[in-house]
């Protein structure tokens, strides 16, 4: 047995004597002035397309738990508790694609309450996601006791912040590693349709002229969104959520969106550089569509939320 | 039966592996503190390229990824090995890189003042082909903190 244990040991060392000989050889007898540098070629353009069967699996950032908060944040639009989902609502869900929907709709009710602050009204959120995310499989991702602390402590938004996207990133990812797509795709459609009712909702009291645009940009998110949902449209319950996006859809067919073509401007700002799109677009949308919009968005999100 | 032991035993941790917390990688967490002011974290990119061979593409890593009009998003990047280069393409041009020849610059942070929501490429390579290893980090940036903070 001894015997044996030697000879593979010994098997092993010559193995790796040889491979090491192999490399010094290969060095060697490269020129000593070979160029090596290597131009980046730049991608083809059929390869920057993200086709609509691609986009499923591939593209990110559809929606965002603090995007649309952290710009009204930006533009001081005062909090208002009014605009939040009910996290006691969860006994109305039972199946994990019901879940996965309410996951995201609270989740980006927790990066609203986060971006301004409100950490104590927080809290209850948290405890109902962490249910969720055990229910779901992806608890791992969520350190609740860590978040409570975050949220109870002062001086710690900025890390609360973080943990709370960065675990929306993880337990995103993690549904699409493990094959679960599906929820995935729900999880995000919850978020974004919160998020369009928060900006909806804050138009209607403000009507400030950047949440017009917030509103009025869903419209392509939409239609990116109905190609993902579509993959699984199978479902009975992601065909509920189809049919309810599509009515939101119809109200969006009525706002135009026209680009004007520029080049992107350059400016370096205290050694930072900062590029400017110069490709504008323009939101034509009337009061009675936006009127349409705000009203269709609030009852989809109503019905689809047990509301 | 001591097979069918051992089995569930590695059943068992296999299983119970699966709801231990796993934290945020330090290595993120730290460059997440370097994302500057007024950044609001989205996302992170870990990217691990090898180097290019003579004739062949340069390796990169690219990721579909919707950005919205009216938003200014910064990226940064904490290199282990190599010095990351981001480009931002959308469906036909590039908008964005962090290199700049003429200069022979690089910059880490860099913005992007977005005004047309929809798909972009984010494409990373490696200066000069090298191998690389870097955390990137995509923030939002709230825009009057930031006009606040260049005062």
């Amino acid at each position: 047995m001894c015997d044996l244990i030697i000879l593979i040991y010994m098997i092993r060392y010559t193995a790796f004597l040889f491979a090491g000989l192999l490399l010094l050889s290969a060095c060697s007898n490269r020129p000593k002035n070979e160029d090596l540098s290597v131009d980046f070629v730049e991608p083809e353009l059929d390869e920057l397309v993200v086709s609509d069967e691609a986009m499923t699996e591939v593209i990110e950032n559809i929606a965002s738990p603090l995007e649309v908060a952290s710009l009204l944040s930006d533009l001081d639009v005062p909090f208002s508790v009014a605009y939040l989902s009910d996290p006691d609502n969860m006994s109305s869900y039972s199946t994990n694609l019901e879940m996965a929907y309410f996951l995201g709709a609270l989740s980006s009710d927790l990066g609203y309450l986060n971006m301004y602050n409100k950490t104590g009204t927080a809290i209850n959120y948290l405890s109902t996601i962490n249910k969720l995310t055990d229910a779901l499989d992806i608890g791992q991702f969520f350190d609740f006791i860590k978040m409570k602390r975050l949220a109870t402590s002062e001086n710690s938004l900025d890390s609360l912040l973080f943990t709370s996207m960065n675990s929306f990133n993880r337990m995103n990812s993690h549904l699409k590693q493990t094959n679960r797509s599906n929820l995935s795709a729900l999880m995000v459609s919850g978020v974004w349709i919160e998020g369009l009712y928060l900006a909806t909702q804050v138009y209607e009291k403000t009507e400030l002229e950047q949440v017009r645009d917030v509103v009025g940009q869903q419209k392509h998110i939409l239609n990116d969104l109905l190609i993902i949902l579509e993959s699984y449209e199978k479902d009975d319950y992601v065909q509920q959520i189809i049919e309810g996006y599509k009515k939101i859809k119809a109200q969006f067919d009525e706002v135009t969106i026209t680009y004007e073509i520029g080049e992107p401007e350059t400016v370096e700002v205290d050694g930072m550089l900062m590029v400017i799109q110069a490709e504008s677009s323009t939101i034509e949308m009337d009061a009675v569509t936006l009127s349409n919009i705000i009203d269709i968005t609030e009852e989809i999100r109503n019905k689809h939320l047990n509301i | 039966m001591k097979a069918i032991n051992k089995i569930l035993l590695i059943l068992l941790f296999i299983g119970s592996t699966a709801f231990i917390q796993q934290d945020t990688p330090p290595d993120v967490l730290a460059c997440v503190e370097e994302s500057g002011p007024a950044a609001v974290y989205l996302r992170d990119f870990r990217v691990e390229l090898p180097a290019a061979k003579p004739g062949e593409k340069t390796p990169m890593f690219r990721k579909a990824m919707v950005l919205r009009g009216n938003n200014l998003y910064r990226f940064n990047f904490c290199n282990a090995k190599g010095e990351a280069v981001i480009r931002i393409y959308d469906s036909s041009n590039m908008m964005l890189t962090s290199y700049d020849p003429s200069k022979s610059k690089y910059y880490n942070p860099v913005q992007f003042l977005c005004r047309k929501t929809g798909p972009y490429n984010i494409v990373i390579t490696f200066k000069d082909g090298e191998a690389g290893e870097a955390i990137g980090i995509m923030s939002h940036v709230k825009i009057s903190e930031s006009r606040r903070s260049a005062r």
